[in-house]
């Protein structure tokens, strides 16, 4: 039965992509039926999912992996993928290029169903590649456009770079035993390559995941990608640039006892991630402050697989991937709720002793719900799950605080607390059952979790200067230029006559 | 000197057009800069003015253009072609009109195809990087510098732009820090002559469309940023980077295209008709063929082609118009609905009830309005484009609990939407957030998609919770004097010709809803700036019912029974349901007919619904009305309603005229009955104001459906907004003009007949034509054919076509076959 939910869910996006080629755009429903197809997958997968919980687990011998990272990543990846076909559905009504969104969206989730359940080194390889190519298949989609095909040209050439490192690293392994490797063995392997060479190929992969979660140096291929349409952004952000951190946790066996690859993963995010978030406060437009949104995220997410949290990463993955996804969907929302704000009351100027107050009062409710939630759920601590620990509760006093700050009636501070404490529960006991789900590797040489101070206070110190321009003088000013600079992709050289859209329209 | 060159500036910015920006989003005629030259002697870089012809000829073939059209068509423009004679061609009589026909359907003669945009400048991209980020309403990280002016804050900074090269960054730092010096300065580095400044700026202004017309809007509104600044920078970077200006004047199109012979050409266009019309054709009958193809070249085929398109139409619209009489007695509900297209389908559908009479005005009800709701943070300007906003009305609950209830709610929703605001744009509090309300997100994104209709339900539930409505008047009398609301009054009444009151009378403006619609204010009311019309509504109605105005109006003539009560309603264009605005406003003595009035307007919006499914994309009429319904609160809809897509037409005349007709949601209807408006100011308003921006909505969809990629915004779907400012399209680049591709078209059928407007009118000839020749405006329009005017005094008197020499009858359809 396993295995029979399991065989329907790897195969749905390809049917589906079948389908959507070949059903004649007559019946005027290719869309929607490759978006069922695949939303069968999706049921098939959350099948899987709750067989997995009662004990039946799915196939884990051959080509597939069958651990809970790869029942995790199925669901969400075939789910997100049809709950955006569904949208793309209606969205790109109409729009002559609906089909061959439906085609690449649906051999990019088959790919990325492979690359995520594979077993063995090649598969894994194999899903990972195909994935990038689907991937710049549908920045393609409008492909009459000078933006869009500079999107694809970007990604297509980082990619090109970034995956270069896999396959040799990939042959080193399969040459070294004569064969396919289980992912689960690359350890091993390790044990009989001499040591300067496992150093070599953690890096190779390393390089290979930074690239495709769009982490320094392959930082700019992402902004380039906003000529597609918005469910492909929706797809690329929720679901391609995650592919990283699933690379680095499969091949932990091998490039967690790395410590240098590990302290290049930790630097890499850390420096994408304040690199993004300046970028980000200078961004005026919707889509490009989401893209430096994720660029950070990403960073985030990867300073977590550098600390060797690697629960914790792919915890932030699957939830920054619901909420990106749905920021990107609703990127046409900003208008209609600037003019239903404008008709809620003036907010009260708000006074000093007031904000001393929300502050002492958020920090204080933040404090308790978090010890309380963390001593009740899950009394062991490790340095990495308190420093992350530490990102909530400082988000959780500035919510609060900012809230509080707005209006400060009974109903807000019960809001407040009630939500604090759902959400702080919440998340430390998700975050408590993925730790036991996924088991770190066995001798790791993880980045010290102290050099998160050096981010964070990177960030806190951007945040200032960002709010204070009158005490930060000149530095201010060069370094507003500078992300400003940073902010912009520059345009494709070449543009395109008007008359090449036409020719494609008569088509 | 700083005198004369910010009179340089003001020249050359003389003909940008202010674009309003999305988040009330204005109709505009994108060329109206042009409107005193001839709509066909227009050259604008990259812009067609008409269909192509195959698409013309694909119309012929259908039947949508006939053979009648064509020849009407060309004697209305080639006026020579009345006397000419009829000719012999192979044995057969041949008119001038049915030869020219005959070359419009054959020759492949092609028109020169406009001429496409220059090629990027490297200038752009600094420029629009800096334009954004200084008018960005909610920025993060606000430019350094920004109180000193655009100018002043790029100089500071771009001193220090890592993307400048050091020679450019010393040339900026040498350059004075204010923008008219430096303005002055960097023409003369770029050695341009006084005498080639305003070319050189209106060159420079042309660049990017978008910002510039944005800008241009700014500058008259909130004044942070003007165009003297904005052509500072550029010319300053131009003069950094060693850029040239850009040409001054466009280049002339290629040479290649036109044969350097036009008797040649003639020729051989006459050889090659006369050869399809007779076996052996003798060279006399060449050269009589070509005498007449000289009265037609080639670059006026597709101008004949779409005054034959528009004809077509408008002749049967004109058909259609009867000689009906206004029913007798006293209606015993009036509604009086705004002048858009989409109302036509509901007052249609409304009219079935016996005793039920519509009528037609702007939108706005003659009250134009500056709108804060209770308490509020902000205000609309809800008035037509033409006004300023003068009179600040605000609401004054009926009931202190309520209102105090619901002010609590609000800001509850306003501290959580703070919150949510706050670790959203914070550096170090995104990743948590995303880790903690990622999952919520991912619940609402599937029932969003799967179940819109629920998820609205859900989400207006628990606001209704949180917020209940609350009760409230607007508050008129503070806003306007008495004299003011009398004189509103009157002129509403006789503009709209409104002889009689019945007992209810529903003032219905009307609203669009949609989520997740950057483009939502544009289906919104475009007499009331781009904003649903409940607060104008509400206002007339206040005037309306107001015993001291009744009083001042009856000595002016203007008698209100005192059983007529007037109710504001409000149409939504989505759902097409009535919804009554205030009804704790009204008595009780009008509260049955009012319950009637509902009920029935609940079976007319059904109906209504029903028939508009037809026609929109991904509905069908079999669907439920729930359904149908739910596209209103769909995040995945992109096309909600088609808004005014397809409005063809003004008809200015009492309703009895096109009662009898469907007019298919196309056109504009406002009342006027020439006996209630002895002195001719009424109509004399009408032509000048809602008629004018029912003028620049038609010329809005007419060329953002002919200029995709130029003067419409393009396809949603990568549409990329900067606040409620505009939108890019992708990841930068000029702001988008125009209407959405969505708007016009689904995929490549165009969903809006691109027809200019046809304003029909029935009152006096000569009072339109004294209106007209006072008015420089509605002459340019009318003379250089940007719209069309037709006329007729009475129901009785045949209709008369307006031309620049004077009025001419109106052919009819069953027009004079000529012998073949």
């Amino acid at each position: 039965m396993g295995s029979v939910v399991f065989t329907i869910a790897v195969t749905a996006p390809w049917v589906a992509v079948v389908v959507a080629a070949l059903l004649p755009a007559s019946t005027g429903t290719v869309a929607r039926a490759a978006a069922w197809v695949t939303g069968t997958g999706a049921v098939a997968a959350v099948a899987t999912g709750l067989l997995a919980v009662l004990g039946e687990r799915p196939p884990s011998g051959g080509l597939w992996a069958g651990d809970p990272v790869a029942v995790l990543m199925l669901m969400l990846v075939l789910w997100l993928s049809a709950v955006i076909q569904v949208f793309a559905v209606r969205y790109l009504r109409g729009d002559l290029r609906q089909r061959w969104f439906a085609v690449w969206a649906n051999a990019l989730t088959g790919s990325t169903v492979v690359m995520v359940c594979a077993g063995t080194v090649v598969t894994f390889t194999v899903g990972w590649i195909a994935a990038g190519l689907c991937l710049v298949f549908l920045l393609n989609t409008y492909r009459s456009l000078p933006q869009a095909r500079q999107g694809v040209r970007r990604a297509g050439l980082s990619f090109l770079i970034a995956d270069a490192p896999l396959v040799v690293a990939v042959l080193i392994l399969t040459l070294a035993v004569g064969g396919d490797v289980r992912l689960a063995q690359v350890g091993s392997v390790a044990g009989i390559l001499p040591e300067g060479m496992v150093v070599a190929v953690a890096l190779l992969l390393v390089v290979a995941a930074l690239g495709r979660s769009a982490q320094f140096p392959f930082h700019r291929w992402l902004p380039s990608t906003l000529a597609a349409p918005t469910p492909v952004s929706a797809l690329l952000h929720a679901g391609v640039v995650n592919a990283g951190a699933i690379l680095v946790i499969r091949f932990s066996p091998l490039i967690a006892p790395v410590a240098v690859a590990m302290l290049v993963i930790f630097a890499a995010g850390a420096a994408t991630l304040v690199y993004a978030a300046a970028v980000r406060l200078v961004k005026p437009d919707v889509k490009g402050r989401l893209v430096f949104s994720t660029a950070g995220q990403m960073g985030f997410m990867m300073m977590a697989v550098g600390l060797g949290a690697f629960a914790a990463a792919v915890f932030h993955l699957l939830a920054h991937a619901l909420y990106k996804s749905a920021l990107f969907l609703s990127a046409g929302t900003g208008v209609a709720r600037h003019a239903e704000q404008r008709t809620w009351p003036a907010p009260e100027p708000s006074s000093r002793s007031r904000t001393v107050a929300a502050a002492l009062l958020a920090t204080t409710l933040t404090v308790a719900v978090l010890v309380a939630a963390k001593v009740v759920l899950a009394p062991q601590a490790t340095p990495a799950s308190l420093a992350l620990l530490g990102f909530v509760a400082f988000t959780a006093v500035v919510a609060i605080a900012a809230g509080l700050r707005r209006t400060m009636t009974t109903a807000t501070l019960t809001a407040a607390g009630i939500g604090l404490t759902v959400l702080g529960f919440f998340y430390v006991a998700f975050l408590g059952l993925f730790d036991s789900l996924i088991s770190p590797a066995a001798s790791m040489q993880p980045a010290s979790p102290w050099l998160l101070l050096i981010p964070a206070a990177l960030l806190l110190g951007l945040q200032w200067l960002a709010r204070s321009p009158r005490t930060a003088g000149g530095m201010h000013r060069v370094l507003y230029m500078w992300a400003l600079a940073e902010s912009t992709v520059s345009p494709p050289t070449r543009i395109e006559p008007v008359r090449a859209r036409q020719k494609e329209v008569v088509a | 000197m700083s005198l004369l060159i910010q009179a340089h500036v003001a020249q050359a910015a003389h003909d940008v057009i202010a674009v309003w920006p999305i988040g009330s989003f204005i109709a505009l005629n994108p060329l109206a800069a042009h409107e005193s030259t001839r709509f066909e002697n227009i050259h604008e870089p990259g812009i067609t003015l008409t269909q192509t012809l195959p698409r013309y000829r694909a119309q012929y073939a259908s039947g949508r253009i006939t053979r009648p059209d064509l020849i009407s068509a060309l004697h209305e423009r080639i006026g020579e072609l009345d006397g000419f004679p009829v000719l012999e061609l192979g044995r057969m009589a041949w008119s001038a009109a049915e030869i020219l026909v005959e070359e419009m359907l054959r020759s492949d003669s092609r028109p020169p195809t406009p001429r496409t945009l220059s090629a990027a400048d490297p200038l752009e991209q600094h420029v629009t990087k800096w334009v954004a980020a200084f008018v960005d309403p909610d920025a993060q990280w606000p430019i350094p510098g920004r109180r000193d002016g655009f100018y002043s804050a790029w100089h500071a900074l771009s001193v220090h732009d890592p993307h400048l090269s050091r020679l450019a960054r010393r040339r900026i730092r040498s350059l004075p820090d204010q923008a008219l010096p430096a303005l002055t300065a960097a023409l003369t580095h770029l050695g341009v002559a006084d005498g080639a400044t305003v070319q050189t700026l209106t060159a420079e202004l042309a660049a990017l469309p978008g910002w510039t017309s944005y800008l241009k809007w700014r500058s008259e509104h909130s004044g942070d940023i003007d165009l003297t600044e904005y052509l500072a920078v550029r010319l300053a970077l131009r003069h950094a980077l060693d850029l040239p200006p850009r040409p001054l004047s466009p280049r002339p199109g290629p040479d290649g295209d036109h044969p350097p012979d036009p008797a040649k050409e003639l020729w051989a266009r006459a050889e090659q008709i006369s050869a399809t019309l007779s076996p052996s054709p003798t060279r006399a009958e060449v050269a009589m063929v070509a005498r007449v193809l000289i009265l037609h070249p080639p670059t006026d085929h597709p101008f004949t082609w779409q005054a034959a398109y528009e004809s077509h139409y408008r002749t049967a619209l004109v058909q259609s118009i009867t000689y009906g009489t206004a029913a007798p007695g006293r209606p015993t509900v009036q509604v009086v609905m705004c002048i858009d297209p989409r109302s036509e389908g509901v007052r249609r559908h409304l009219e079935s009830h016996p005793g039920l009479e519509t009528l037609g005005f702007a939108g706005f009800f003659g009250v134009p309005v500056r709108f804060t709701s209770f308490q509020g943070r902000g205000a609309v300007d809800s008035l037509p484009a033409l006004l300023r906003p003068r009179h600040a009305v605000t609401e004054s609950p009926t009931s202190p609990q309520r209102a105090h209830r619901r002010s609590r709610g609000l800001r509850f929703l306003d501290a959580a939407a703070h919150a949510l605001h706050a670790t959203e744009n914070a550096t170090a509090t995104p990743f948590a957030l995303a880790e903690t309300a990622g999952w919520f997100y991912g619940a609402t994104t599937f029932t969003r998609t799967l179940a819109p209709g629920l998820h609205h339900t859900l989400t207006r539930t628990w606001r209704t919770l949180i917020a209940p409505p609350s009760p409230s008047e607007v508050t008129v009398s503070d806003a306007f004097s008495l004299e003011e609301r009398v004189t509103l009054a009157e002129a509403a009444v006789t503009m709209m010709g409104l002889h009689q009151f019945a007992p209810l009378i529903v003032l219905t403006g009307h609203r669009s809803t949609s989520i997740n619609n950057l483009y939502q204010s544009a289906l919104d009311c475009g007499a009331c700036g781009g904003n649903p019309g409940a607060v104008n509504a509400r206002a007339a109605a206040a005037i309306f019912n107001d015993p001291t105005v009744r009083a001042a109006l009856a000595p002016r003539g203007i008698t209100i029974p005192e059983d007529t009560v007037f109710v504001a309603a409000l149409h939504d264009t989505v759902a097409d349901t009535i919804t009554v605005l205030d009804p704790h406003l009204v008595p009780d003595t009008h509260a049955t007919e009012l319950a009637e009035f509902i009920v029935h307007a609940r079976a007319a919006a059904d109906h209504l619904v029903r028939e508009r499914a037809t026609t929109l994309p991904g509905a069908h009429p079999h669907q439920s009305l729930a359904r149908l319904r739910a596209r209103a609160h769909d995040w995945a809809e992109v096309y909600p309603e088609l808004g005014l897509a397809g409005n063809a037409a003004m008809i200015i005349g009492p309703r009895e005229m096109t009662a009898s007709a469907n007019l298919h949601r196309r056109v504009f209807l406002h009342s006027y009955r020439t006996e209630m408006d002895p002195d001719g100011t009424g109509l004399e308003t009408i032509l000048t104001a809602p008629m004018i921006v029912a003028q620049w909505i038609n010329h809005q969809y007419y060329f953002s459906t002919l200029n995709p990629d130029v003067l419409s915004a393009g396809t949603k779907t990568i549409h990329n907004a900067i606040g409620g400012i505009g939108v890019l399209a992708g990841h930068s680049g000029d702001l988008r003009r125009g209407l959405p591709w969505q708007s016009v078209a689904v995929g490549d059928t165009l969903l809006h007949e691109p027809v200019r407007l046809s304003v029909i009118v029935q009152a006096p000839l000569e009072r339109i034509g004294d209106i007209i020749s006072g008015n420089q405006v509605l002459r340019d329009l009318f003379d250089n054919d940007w719209i069309t005017l037709t006329a007729r005094p009475s129901p009785t008197t045949p209709w008369h076509r307006y031309t620049r020499y004077g009025w001419a009858s109106q052919p009819t359809r069953t027009h004079k076959k000529e012998n073949r």
